[in-house]
């Protein structure tokens, strides 16, 4: 299991290298970075979150999945030991386990990481809304679809030759098509914020041009004479402007906004201020404010369009389609069929599956991170053509650089995670059920972003084809899974349980949706999920056991006809209204191409290959993999399998833990003099124009220096920037600030940093606020300067009030005992035991029984057939001969004190004596046990038997069955049954497929039939399902509630009678031996709940803390689990787990102190009642009655969520910055003026 | 108002929930005393759904907008007739 | 513990009615521990009452104030030099406490600012529940633990009365009928022959007879 990672004799380097920053990848690289490796991300798309950012909701919680991710984001961003590299991709891997030299290259961004402050205004200046036709390129259509820019060489711009050569000739027009485009009523001259014209006399060449475009005779021209503007009547559209030709530019532009930063700056100014003025003629008809031929001349250098006396002129050949003059048009008079000739190539959304449009430069989603645009160089008009080059001028940073090159570097890492991730089936290619053609037929993951509140459509699930609210909804399971047509055998595991959750959240957001989910077998097979799908049928969702043969599209109204065989093989058909297909999961081309170039092993679909009992290993000693990479998995799988994968590649590395990752140094902090005066200083932030476009940033700063205690207060065009926080730092020195006020953005991006620029300035991070004046102020009242302006005081007053109230908190810091707890010695814990020894950790294992190895000892073979009882003999003497493990056989932990890093246990040893232990952490592989139901005579008749039974039976050398055996096997015996086990015991099927399998390897000419409800053969467990079949295995569906069997067994043998609905005639078996897939069931938890004080669920099974993000981590800190006393599953799935409880462990047991928040509740005792309400309050259990007869609060523990401070009758318990004070200084300071 | 996240969705697990408990003695208690329980309200939402906070957001402030300036600040300005308390007096 | 419930805001409202300047008394005892009459309790009512007398236009002061306990004289003492300066205290101990105030604070008035409930328990956060009625002559020890003057509907002493079915008293299905819990609990014990035991009547002289029940510790005077 050990990966020979030093074989090279030099030590190894201290880093890893992440190739993905899906969920995997991320939690991966905060794994192994909280443990002291460094780590490179690498990411291909412009920021990291994956597909998990795309999802609306989660299953089974319905967790708001941006929600849960986007803290990870802010992590993984934010984490001194990752080096994050977006849009770069690994080129090449060499060197060895311990010392690879990787090469990766990060592509042009054409943005500056550094000095972009992600404001967007970039992406809201650029025009830009379609792929623009460029002359020099040759494109086909087949391009209409830019790829992914991250495809795309750093290509160089086009010289700004090309402008000259194309635009601006108003003189030489003409050529190709005019179309004359007119609204319903004439148009009408504008005259509102008008920009002023003249001539500038010394230029102006006298040729009347001018004059003769101008439509309001405001310009005064004889011939041989110089125009010249009358500004009575010139109502500042442009047309002269754009019409005088180049080589004279004697029009001169004054009094428009934005103009010194350039022309496509004050077009977008001028077109915000319309749009407000005009809000209600909006589709009305053209004001002629000339915006559309400014920018097409003046920007986009094109000139195809022109005023005229009936509308707009275009020459729609010369039109380069790139929709510039569509999105500055403030009233919507244009549209891009009008303007050109060429069909329109919409820039789609790709993080919005397409469902609506970008920019050539855009941020990828509103929470990436980093939140930092990237200029698509397909679609850029600058990049391509020269001209344009708007953001550059609106960009308050100079953060871009068209002439920005990608970067190549060598990386040394000690290891390498493979987690590329996964993309999705392309449902064309089952053209039956109509993607692609019919507009009302989406795929899962489209219908993710319909359902998401940030998505398209805001949240509203609306029909592509017609925006209509549709009603009745169907989704088709298996769209790209257990279907060989298409080179998908396999199952793609989640999409059983996403459209179930779909199907929920549609019915959440419109109660009126009835959604109907057609389906093969119901994979819910994970935790609670099986209940899930049951609360989903009771909430209205229809499930129908059908796969559909093909839907029709009704040309007329869009609606969809589903036509299927239902349960009694009758032909159905069904009208929908919309269809969504449940596309499955696949490996992306590009990653199975890296796989190739890492010379890693993968199998026909491209998914990594690795041993079962070594699921985390490549074939290339010190490449590790996780997630759907390796297979189809859900996200709390590939949360484990990420940290799983973390351990293993750190686990080489343990010597050089730390030693590449950075630390910082803090100057030491100024202590307050008691009685010091306050000096507040404030920072109004512009952030470019985000806010100071609305608010009148002037007026703030006047107004802050105004308010008590503000001795300094000044408006930085963007307080975050690099340059901003040096700046802030020499201020605090200079006039002795003791006190920091920033009315920016959104703290929760923002305030950390400004909290460290305080630090390195040796103030108390705690004496600072923020005002949130963009997204409060500038953001939602955009069309209210005044009032926007009004609040950003008020908030800004607020935050100073608070900060006023601000008193120094400090962060404590305490020793971390590096010994690890392990609870059981059955796979998953011996696993675990060695994986933290080769971390450099004594560990403490602790058995009940007087021998390691759990119920896997009553198993003879594993998933792979392998020898299970050499495996764990194998993992029992790596295990005796470490000496950092210290084994307790037939022992029991019986009492157990303490908190996180500083944890004492009580072990009983056989001989009634206990012992008392000290670690840091603990982790629970207490197991579960095969359920074993007197269910049909089992326990008491030969010939009925478990499937654990069974397979052991047939290993033996001649096992006690006739010549030609038969065989009945009844799955879910005592399972999803509310008398047994309510519950999927998730590995039954497989076990049962298998055991199937070999059963009909010994006796070929036997006969087994498998009596099931749905066969749960998930992943890539499909194709043994598939095998056995094939293998002549038969398989008999049954539902307890339609067609239950009717078994009886005697000594001598066993009959069934049951329908068979796939003949709808009775058939009777008779069979030699009957097996029961009687699943797991949980061992007797209680004590050992109370006793860790963590809750165990109403199943008996232990809860995670987090049921999507923390799979492996029990709710209270430094105590983590492993295996099958979390739920049922497989012992790969343990491995996987065991190894994943480590790393969550290493991330502790690496430091030698943890430092717990200085935002902790604090009891005063001489007011405590000790009445419990706190104890009672807490949701984490945290404080207790000391023997000073007072509350205690470990601040360790706490998590700082203030519910104590809140209800404590005595007002005894203070939350840090959140106390009363702080709170009534703002509510004080709201009502003041 | 006050703003919370979705049942089920509290970082601090029933923090939201308690949250909504306290709230609703706060309006009753307002209610009793003439100020009108009806000006303080309690909405769950998720972190994504910032139309719909505009929309309750819009409905609040209308809401309050009718019921106009509290008794309170009616009096501290001079100008309205003290508020009769349901049992007061 | 001794516990409490608000008194509706109405009837407070209509107490202060006169006053323009009272103290809001909290004490840190048992009122505080139900949840009544704490620190916090006293913020919350004090700010209830200022909001609404502001709103009549009638503005009240009011200095909120916590004690110790006001039940004993050494920390009813702290309010000696504050009460001169204000009309009334608005005390929301028990019932205990209020009246000592009024003892010893002669020339002031008194308001209650809580109803004061029973002797009783925390059955869980946010629900109390009465255990004792103070009657002076404990038989707990004869009755499994389960006090039949406070857990019978009639205070029987000597068994059931007709009214007990299946369990329930006859004042409420959901009251469990005292005598059957004894009964239940002695037959648990093994201790049924307590039931057969004759006893005396009960002398209620020592709970309710007699005027304010006192006690004398001669060893402690």
């Amino acid at each position: 299991m050990t990966s020979a990672l030093q074989s090279s004799g030099q030590p190894p380097t201290g880093a890893v290298l992440v190739v993905g920053g899906g969920i995997s990848g991320m939690q991966s690289a905060l794994d192994l970075a909280n443990a002291g490796i460094k780590v490179y991300l690498v990411e291909r798309s412009p920021a990291i979150g994956g597909r998990m950012a795309q999802l609306d909701k989660t299953f089974p919680t319905n967790d708001c999945a941006m929600c849960i991710v986007s803290p990870k984001l802010v992590e993984v961003g934010r984490h001194a030991n990752i080096e994050l590299l977006t849009h770069s991709e690994l080129l090449a891997l060499d060197g060895e386990a311990g010392n690879f030299q990787a090469r990766v290259v990060s592509h042009s961004r054409y943005i500056d990481i550094d000095r972009c402050t992600g404001c967007g205004l970039c992406e809201l200046a650029c025009p830009v809304s379609h792929q623009p036709y460029f002359p020099e390129s040759a494109e086909s259509p087949q391009s209409a679809q830019p790829a992914e820019p991250a495809e795309q060489p750093a290509s160089a711009p086009a010289s700004p030759a090309g402008r000259e050569g194309r635009g601006g000739k108003g003189g030489r027009r003409g050529g190709g098509e005019k179309r004359l485009i007119r609204g319903n009523t004439p148009p009408r001259a504008s005259g509102h914020e008008h920009w002023h014209f003249t001539v500038a006399a010394d230029a102006c060449g006298a040729c009347g041009i001018c004059h003769r475009a101008c439509l309001q005779q405001a310009v005064r021209w004889q011939k041989g004479e110089r125009a010249d503007i009358d500004q009575e009547s010139c109502t500042g559209c442009g047309a002269c402007w754009v019409a005088c030709p180049e080589k004279f530019s004697a029009i001169r532009v004054s009094a428009a906004t934005e103009m010194e930063k350039g022309v496509g700056a004050a077009v977008q100014a001028r077109a915000r201020l319309l749009r407000r003025e005009f809000a209600e003629a909006r589709g009305l008809g053209c004001i002629r404010c000339g915006l559309c031929v400014v920018t097409c001349a003046r920007v986009m250098g094109v000139g195809a369009l022109r005023l005229v006396e009936e509308g707009v002129e275009a020459l729609v050949d010369r039109c380069q389609v790139c929709g510039a003059c569509v999105s500055v048009c403030p009233v919507d008079f244009l549209s891009l069929e009008q303007v050109g000739s060429r069909p329109a190539r919409p820039l789609h959304n790709a993080f919005n599956e397409g469902l609506n449009l970008r920019r050539p430069v855009n941020i990828l989603y509103p929470q990436a991170v980093p939140r930092v645009p990237t200029i698509d160089p397909l679609s850029c008009v600058r990049l391509n053509s020269g001209a344009c080059g708007t953001c550059a001028t609106v960009c308050g940073t100079g953060a871009i650089h068209y002439r920005a090159e990608g970067r190549e570097r060598q990386i040394r890492v000690g290891a390498v995670v493979f987690s590329p991730g996964l993309e999705l089936f392309d449902a064309r290619r089952r053209g039956e059920f109509g993607y692609g053609i019919s507009a009302n037929v989406v795929t899962s993951i489209e219908f993710e972003r319909l359902l998401s509140a940030s998505g398209p459509t805001a949240g509203a699930v609306t029909r592509p084809g017609d925006g209509r609210h549709p009603r009745k909804i169907a989704w088709i399971q298996c769209v790209g899974s257990r279907d060989e047509s298409c080179d998908r055998a396999y199952c793609s595991s989640v999409c059983c349980m996403y459209a179930v959750k779909e199907a929920v959240i549609a019915r959440e957001h419109d109660a009126a949706i009835e959604p109907t989910i057609f389906f093969i077998d119901m994979r819910s097979f994970g935790k609670n999920f099986d209940s899930y799908v049951a609360r989903a049928t009771e909430q209205g969702v229809r499930l129908v056991r059908a796969m559909v043969s093909r839907v029709f599209e009704d040309p007329l109204s869009g609606d969809l006809e589903l036509r299927y065989l239902d349960a009694n093989g009758q032909r159905q058909r069904e009208v929908f209204e919309m269809v969504v297909l449940s596309v499955g999961i696949q490996v992306p081309p590009a990653a199975r191409a890296l796989a190739d170039t890492l010379h890693i092993a993968t199998d026909r679909y491209g998914f990594v290959r690795t041993d079962p009992y070594q699921p985390l290993t490549t074939s290339r000693p010190g490449i590790f993999v996780s997630g759907a990479v390796k297979g189809p998995k859900d996200i709390p799988e590939t949360v484990g399998e990420a940290s799983a994968a973390a351990e293993a590649a750190s686990s080489g590395l343990a010597a050089v833990r730390g030693s590449l990752a950075t630390s910082t140094t803090l100057p030491p902090e100024r202590p307050l003099a008691s009685g010091e005066d306050l000096r507040i200083g404030v920072f109004i932030c512009h952030c470019g124009s985000n806010i100071a476009s609305v608010v009148d940033v002037a007026a703030v700063t006047e107004y802050a220096r105004s308010l008590p205690g503000v001795v300094y207060a000044e408006h930085p065009l963007y307080t975050c920037s690099q340059d901003s926080q040096e700046r802030i730092r020499a201020l605090i020195g200079e006039h002795r600030l003791n006190r920091v006020v920033a009315a920016a953005c959104s703290p929760r991006t923002h305030e950390p940093l400004f909290m460290s620029t305080l630090q390195q300035s040796g103030l108390n991070k705690f004496f600072f606020d923020m005002a949130n004046i963009r997204d409060q102020c500038s953001w939602v009242h955009a069309d209210s300067p005044e009032e926007a302006t009004a609040k950003a005081k008020r908030l800004t007053r607020m935050a100073v009030a608070n900060a006023a109230a601000g008193e120094a908190l400090h962060e404590q810091e305490f020793a971390v005992d590096s010994r690890l707890l392990v609870i059981g010695g059955g796979i998953a814990g011996m696993t675990a035991a060695l994986a933290a020894a080769r971390q450099g950790f004594v560990v403490y294992l602790v058995e009940r029984e007087s021998e390691l190895g759990g119920r896997l000892r009553a198993a003879s073979r594993g998933n792979d057939g392998r020898d299970m009882a050499g495996y764990l003999q194998g993992l029992r003497q790596e295990i005796e001969a470490d000496s950092r493990i210290r084994l307790f056989l037939g022992c029991e932990v019986v009492a157990q004190s303490g908190f996180v890093g500083a944890f004492e246990s009580e072990i009983a040893m056989p001989s009634g004596a206990t012992r008392t232990i000290h670690h840091g952490a603990v982790l629970l592989a207490t197991g579960a046990d095969e359920n074993r139901p007197p269910l049909h005579g089992l326990g008491e008749l030969a010939t009925v038997v478990s499937q654990t039974d069974f397979g052991n039976l047939l290993e033996e050398a001649s096992p006690p069955l006739p010549e030609r055996p038969q065989v009945v096997v009844l799955q879910c015996a005592g399972s999803r049954d509310p008398d047994h086990l309510p519950y999927c015991s998730r590995v039954c099927c497989n076990q049962a497929v298998r055991n199937g399998l070999r059963f009909l390897e010994r006796y070929p000419q036997g006969r087994l039939d498998i009596l099931y409800r749905d066969m749960r053969c998930y992943g890539l467990a499909e194709l043994d399902y598939r095998r056995a079949r094939q293998a002549g295995i038969n398989f008999i569906r049954f539902d307890p509630a339609v067609n239950p069997p009717q078994i009886t067994t005697s000594a001598d043998g066993i009959e069934v009678l049951i329908v068979d609905p796939s003949v709808g005639q009775p058939v009777r078996l008779l069979g030699d031996l009957l097996v029961l897939s009687t699943g797991m069931r949980p061992r007797q938890n209680e004590e050992l709940a109370s006793m860790l004080r963590v809750p165990c669920a109403a199943d008996g099974f232990f809860l995670e803390a987090h049921a999507k993000l923390r799979p492996v981590d029990l709710p209270g800190e430094g105590l983590f689990m492993a295996g099958t006393v979390h739920a049922p599953k497989s012992a790969p799935e343990s491995i996987v787990q065991a190894r994943a409880a480590v790393a969550r462990a290493t991330t502790l047991l690496s430091r030698k102190s943890l430092t717990m928040s200085a935002i902790v509740s604090r009891v005063d005792p001489t007011n405590c009642a000790v009445c419990l309400t706190c104890v009672r309050a807490c949701p984490y259990g945290v404080p207790v009655i000391n023997d000073e007869h007072t509350a205690e609060i470990n601040p360790a523990l706490c998590q700082g969520c203030g519910i104590c401070v809140a209800e404590c009758p005595a007002k005894a318990i203070s939350l840090g910055r959140y106390d009363d004070r702080n709170i009534e200084a703002k509510i004080a300071s709201f009502g003041s003026h | 108002m006050v703003v919370g996240c979705l049942q089920g969705d509290c970082h601090y697990i029933s923090g939201n929930i308690r949250a909504r408990a306290r709230v609703e003695r706060v309006l009753a208690i307002l209610g009793k005393i003439g100020i009108g329980g009806e000006r303080l309200r309690m909405f769950n939402l998720s972190a994504g759904e910032g139309g719909k906070f505009a929309a309750f957001a819009r409905e609040f402030v209308d809401s309050i907008r009718e019921q106009g300036p509290s008794p309170v600040n009616l009096v501290r300005a001079g100008s309205g007739q003290p508020a009769e308390a349901e049992g007061g007096r | 513990m001794i516990t409490g419930t608000e008194k509706p805001i109405e009837e407070i409202l209509a107490m202060v009615e006169p006053y323009q300047r009272l103290i809001l008394a909290g004490c840190h005892g048992c009122v505080t521990v139900c949840r009544v009459g704490g620190a916090k309790e006293v913020q919350v009512l004090a700010s209830t009452l200022r909001l609404a007398r502001e709103a009549a236009g009638r503005p009240l002061e009011i200095h909120e104030v916590s004690l110790e306990r006001q039940c004993d004289p050494e920390y009813v003492e702290k309010l000696r030099g504050l009460v001169g300066g204000y009309q009334a205290v608005l005390s929301i101990a028990c019932g205990a406490g209020i009246q000592f105030l009024a003892e010893k604070f002669p020339a002031t008035p008194l308001l209650p600012g809580i109803n004061t409930g029973f002797l009783g328990v925390t059955v869980r956060q946010g629900e109390w529940s009465e255990r004792c009625q103070g009657c002076g002559d404990c038989i707990l020890h004869l009755t499994g633990g389960i006090c039949p003057v406070t857990r019978c509907a009639k205070s029987l002493f000597h068994g059931p009365c007709g009214g007990s079915v299946r369990g329930s008293c006859e004042v409420d299905k959901e009251i469990p009928c005292g005598w059957q819990l004894i009964i239940d609990r002695l037959e648990a014990l093994g201790q049924m022959e307590n039931y057969g035991r004759l006893k005396p009547c009960k002398g209620w002289s020592s709970a309710r007879d007699g005027g304010p029940r006192r006690i004398i510790r001669e060893d402690m005077l």
